[in-house]
């Protein structure tokens, strides 16, 4: 059509030609106009890859593919959004206090504004305007977690996405348990804002790290900004779940209390204040944790870091290396006194360790060999072969018996152990597998009972026919099972990326419509 | 605080500023009604951490002549224009936009450390080759930062012309990437990992999706994809039903999960600590200055897991984008550019300074004529000295008019300032009109500027027309109900402020910690602002297409030419000043 067409030709083989031309979708409308003159009268089988007449397309089978959907991730501490389709969000935009100044101030620019940072004295809890929200939403201002929220995601559009008006989906992922309250609010930013969605698809996070990991089933660690929640994903549901307050806002604070330490050895005169700007960005900078329990430093020569002080003068303290990898490992890997009293008091494997005792067998072997770290803290330095390394250490002398001490009976759990390695070790000579295990417990260890007296016949059970069909038929896929692995994965927000990429249809899509109308339908008892 | 007291700030009528807490939330049903009256009677708050969320200058905020209603970034709708490079000022057309990641996709590229922009520059040659150039050898060229030292070389990245820096930066990174399969920790903190395993990741679920059964999803192109389709397709050309072949297909397998490393599964086990132990070590190795700042890693996606800053990439200039504002009631344009992008005109612009009466403050005794805050560069030392504490203070608080009517202002303002610091406000004479805004000349022209003060000014007003203001100007004294001075299209009234105290007088009751803690004051407690509601009335002459409008037809009756009551009303806080401590 763009080429002029050549003196030759006649009128009407030029617009044949270009007849075949204008994309599919074009095409039914000018068929039923029924207008050009190569338009066939009569009507006739449809070509495959052309369009058929609009009775039997469904609308919007073309325009699926340049359709594109806004993945947003939302947390106590960022928002981050993208396209479906991409590997990595466009933005992350972390929430500051200096993202609640007043329109048209500019203080926090001049380079004299001496930040005093009287906001956070003791007057606030640790690390207050520095996150969104909390999780116990008593007497958190809802308004003002809408008004920070919203001017966040007009920042988001203006300078990230910068879409058209063509209204777009939208993935929302969420921690998941979110309190109804504040989703609500987040809905009602995303719809209300001028991008306008015509609906929003909600999806929790543990699901997506286990999506991003390629995988169905998991262990997915959460170490967040408020607690650490670790997850059990069975075929992509979340199966059983278990939080802590051991997370990134208590390290801060936990690194805050080491750095003063430091500060007041340093210089005993001063007091030392560290604020939480300054303990985050050690944190994130150089926080680190042992890879293995325990590493000989001897060996190591102590490195010396020099660490600017938190009121910004020129001089600096020197902190060990060594100091640094203490807050993490107080958090996560020490036990407090008061055992087993709460989730809380359990340091991370043993929590871990908790979780997977409380899944069925068959899930928990799959889950163990899943293990997947993700949340902010989720790269953090040496944390992940730390975590598999206590983790296997524990299994390795507990095993899996839900008790830990026996107290009294303890003869008795013994000689029921030797009785049962008997068995094991009976059925091993039988050779019917390879494996050797050190520790009796560590088998998931059933009554043993020859086959033939078993009622259920588990050889010509069809579950059982069907799966070893399967396994016959990729001898190389051996679903590995039972030992302490760890999977990386892309993230919560790759997962998102990929799950509305792959237009899965997700169980929670809030339409535009109905929530303006009726608000959220599920979570809307409390109101 | 925009500028150094004295400003003021404008409350657009949107923004409800009722604490919506979930105790409220709980008991909204039978609290509703009370809930909204207390909103509506209650005073502005400037000292709640969601005022700031509502407080804008005059000059940020737009008008909708339509609606007669302020309107800020909450009420309108933003419509993109075009986009264009800040650096180059080249337009980027919209379809490129998404596909570059909204950023400059030509030469423009920001400093990773210090965020300025970077500027290609060429390698000098070698010494032996010098004077001698030879005519196969490429030019080498770096990107470099004319701020802070930093180049392309800390990343080892020499580019070999001058131009297509973004096709070359890629075709580096891929190089990178290739180049350290094995080293995986520094692939992971240079996020290639991240790709790679996304784009294994798709492949492998698309693959699965296809082969477990999902038979549309393998014509997800064609017009068959969906079932209702299929099967209408396969009643009208006969044969098997879908039922039929449904059942014929045997029960598709459920998708498995990932299980190599081309599938996208990467695997870290228990012996494989030795990548995180690499990692510690180069942690160790590092300086503090040489690990990135959270602003750097978020500077641009391939810089998010960044450990060192000799990892940062350069970061492509974002695009900017030039918008259309729309108001979000009726829809009518507030605000627009010329699409152009060096003109920098607009078409349509409707400011809320053009529209909504202006409220001044200044000191009643202030020596030299205060200038404009609007073109104030700095603070006066005079203006920062702060306020006295229960001493009593008089201003001048001028509302400009810049409509063409006159307009009857309403002020109102609660005794005692809302916040921890409560000072004492009074307005002496909250109730006036202020003339319109015409033509500049009119005013220069006319002999006496205070001759229209009489129609309500009273004896002062009168008497100072006819001695002449100088000689009484020093011994004239506040009255309440009289306007202090008036010109053209501005009056000025007179406002008493007794600032009140920071800390409440010392007490012999010594104070529990919660008494103490509340009495901390956090950044900008002690500026004194004071809340006024502004309520401006003016009849204005309709002109006839607007009365024909659809949304006016209660007003369709009035008349060409007749008047029309026409009312605004909003909250404005002037911050006076900061507090003496003591």
């Amino acid at each position: 059509m763009a080429a002029p067409p050549s003196p030759s030709a006649d009128y009407f083989a030029g617009r044949q030609t270009a007849r075949t031309r204008p994309p599919p979708t074009v095409l039914p409308e000018r068929q039923r106009t029924g207008g050009g003159p190569g338009t066939p009268g009569s009507p006739r089988t449809p070509v495959l890859g052309r369009s058929i007449s609009s009775q039997f397309a469904s609308p919007g089978s073309y325009r699926g593919e340049q359709e594109d959907t806004v993945v947003y991730e939302l947390g106590a501490r960022h928002i981050s959004a993208g396209f479906a389709g991409e590997s990595r969000p466009r933005c992350i935009l972390r929430f500051h206090p200096d993202m609640g100044r007043r329109v048209g101030e500019y203080r926090q620019y001049d380079p004299q504004y001496t930040s005093s940072r009287r906001g956070s004295t003791k007057r606030n809890a640790w690390g207050d305007g520095y996150e969104l929200y909390r999780t116990d939403c008593r007497g958190l201002d809802l308004g003002l977690v809408h008004d920070k929220l919203e001017r966040a995601v007009r920042t988001v559009h203006a300078d990230f996405l910068q879409l058209d008006q063509k209204p777009r989906k939208a993935v929302l992922a969420v921690p998941s348990l979110l309190p109804t309250p504040l989703l609500e609010v987040a809905l009602r930013i995303l719809f209300n804002h001028y991008a306008q969605p015509p609906s929003v698809q909600i999806l929790s996070t543990p699901i997506l790290a286990c999506v991003g990991a390629g995988l169905r089933n998991a262990l997915v660690i959460e170490l967040g900004w408020e607690e650490i929640v670790i997850t059990a994903v069975g075929e992509y549901r979340e199966v059983f779940q278990r939080r802590s307050v051991r997370a990134g806002k208590r390290l801060s604070e936990i690194t805050a209390l080491m750095l003063q330490d430091e500060v007041k050895k340093a210089n005993p005169g001063e007091e030392g204040k560290v604020d939480f700007a300054h303990a985050e960005d050690v944190v994130e900078r150089l926080g680190w944790c042992k890879p293995q329990p325990q590493q000989s430093s001897a060996n190591e020569k102590e490195t010396i870091k020099q660490i600017p002080l938190p009121d910004g003068q020129s001089t600096s303290m020197a902190v060990p290396f060594s100091r640094l990898s203490e807050p993490a490992e107080d958090l996560f890997f020490t036990a407090s006194d008061l055992q087993d009293l709460d989730d809380n008091d359990l340091p991370l494997h043993v929590l871990a360790y908790r979780v997977l005792l409380a899944l069925p067998l068959d899930l928990r072997a799959l889950c163990i060999s899943r293990i997947v770290l993700t949340g902010g803290l989720g790269s953090f330095p040496g944390l992940r072969s730390r975590l598999l390394c206590e983790l296997n250490e524990l299994v390795g002398k507990r095993g899996w018996d839900p008790v830990a001490k026996y107290g009294s009976a303890t003869a008795w759990h013994e000689r029921t152990l030797r009785e049962r390695s008997a068995n094991i070790a009976a059925a091993r000579q039988a050779g019917t597998d390879g494996e050797s295990s050190a520790n009796p417990t560590k088998q998931a260890a059933p009554d043993f009972v020859p086959a033939r007296h078993r009622k259920h016949d588990d050889i010509k059970d069809h579950v059982t026919l069907k799966s070893e069909r399967n396994h016959g038929a990729r001898p190389q896929d051996i679903i590995v099972k039972g030992v302490v692995r760890g999977v990386e994965t892309l993230g919560p927000w790759a997962g998102a990326s990929m799950v509305a990429s792959l237009r899965i249809k997700g169980v929670r899509e809030v339409e535009r419509e109905d929530f303006l109308k009726h608000g959220l339908k599920d979570g809307a008892a409390v109101y | 605080m925009a500028a150094a007291p004295p400003y003021a700030l404008y409350v657009c009528p949107c923004s409800s500023l009722s604490s919506t807490t979930l105790a409220v939330h709980a008991k909204r049903a039978s609290a509703a009604p009370a809930d909204a009256q207390a909103d509506e009677d209650s005073t502005f708050n400037s000292h709640d951490p969601r005022a700031n969320y509502a407080l804008y200058p005059l000059d940020h905020l737009l008008f909708c002549n339509e609606c007669d209603c302020i309107r800020c970034p909450r009420c309108y709708t933003e419509e993109i224009l075009n986009w264009y490079c800040p650096s180059c000022m080249f337009e980027v057309p919209s379809s490129q936009v998404k596909n570059d990641g909204n950023r400059c996709a030509r030469n423009c590229y920001d400093c990773p450390i210090c965020t300025s922009a970077l500027t290609v520059a060429a390698l000098p040659r070698p010494s032996e080759t010098h004077l001698n150039p030879n005519e196969t050898e490429q030019g080498r060229y770096i990107l470099q930062c004319g701020y802070c030292e930093w180049s392309s070389l800390d990343q080892t990245i020499e580019f070999s012309k001058p131009t297509k820096i973004t096709e070359q930066l890629a075709k580096k990174r891929k190089e990178q990437r290739r180049r350290k399969p094995e080293d995986k920790a520094v692939s992971t903190a240079h996020g290639a990992d991240q790709v790679d395993g996304y784009e294994n990741l798709m492949a492998f679920y698309k693959e699965q999706l296809a082969e477990s059964g999902d038979a549309s999803n393998t014509y997800s192109s064609s017009p068959y994809s969906s079932p209702a389709n299929l099967a209408k397709i396969m009643s009208l050309y006969g044969g098997l039903s879908v039922n039929a072949l449904k059942k014929a297909r045997e029960k598709p397998q459920p998708m498995r999960e990932a299980r190599t490393d081309k599938e996208g599964l990467q695997v870290h086990s228990l012996d494989s600590s030795a990548v995180d132990e690499e990692t510690v070590r180069r942690l160790q190795a590092v300086d503090w200055q040489d690990t990135p700042t959270h602003e750097q890693r978020f500077s641009g996606p391939l810089n998010h897991q960044a450990i060192q800053t000799n990892e940062l990439w350069p970061v492509a200039t974002p695009l900017r984008i030039r918008k259309g504002k729309r108001c979000s009631v009726c829809r009518q344009f507030l605000s627009r550019p010329e699409p152009k992008i060096p003109n920098l005109r607009y078409k349509i612009r409707l400011l809320a300074s053009n529209y909504v009466p202006r409220l001044l403050l200044r000191p009643l005794n202030a020596s030299s004529t205060t200038p404009n805050p609007a073109f104030r560069l700095r603070p006066n030392e005079a203006e920062m000295s702060p306020l006295q504490p229960n001493i009593m203070q008089q201003y001048l608080l001028t509302v400009r008019n810049p409509i063409f009517e006159t307009v009857k202002i309403t002020l109102a303002t609660s005794s005692s300032t809302p916040g921890k610091v409560s000072s004492r406000v009074t307005i002496l004479c909250p109730s006036f009109t202020v003339g319109p805004a015409g033509d500049v000349w009119d005013e220069a022209l006319s002999s006496s500027t205070t001759s229209v003060a009489t129609d309500d000014g009273g004896r002062q007003a009168a008497m100072a027309s006819l001695t002449g203001k100088s000689t009484d100007e020093a011994d004239r004294q506040p009255e309440a109900g009289k306007i202090w001075t008036r010109s053209r299209n501005s009056t000025s009234i007179i406002l008493e402020v007794v600032p009140g105290a920071l800390k409440p007088p010392p007490s012999i009751v010594p104070k529990s910690d919660d008494e103490m803690l509340a009495e901390e004051l956090t950044e900008d407690k002690d500026v004194l602002e004071i809340p006024i509601f502004v309520r401006a009335q003016w009849d204005a002459v309709e002109d006839t297409d607007a009365s024909a409008s659809a949304g006016r037809k209660h007003e369709r009756r009035a008349a060409e030419g007749e008047k029309v009551r026409k009312e605004l009303a909003y909250w404005c806080v002037i911050g006076v000043g900061h507090i003496a401590d003591g």
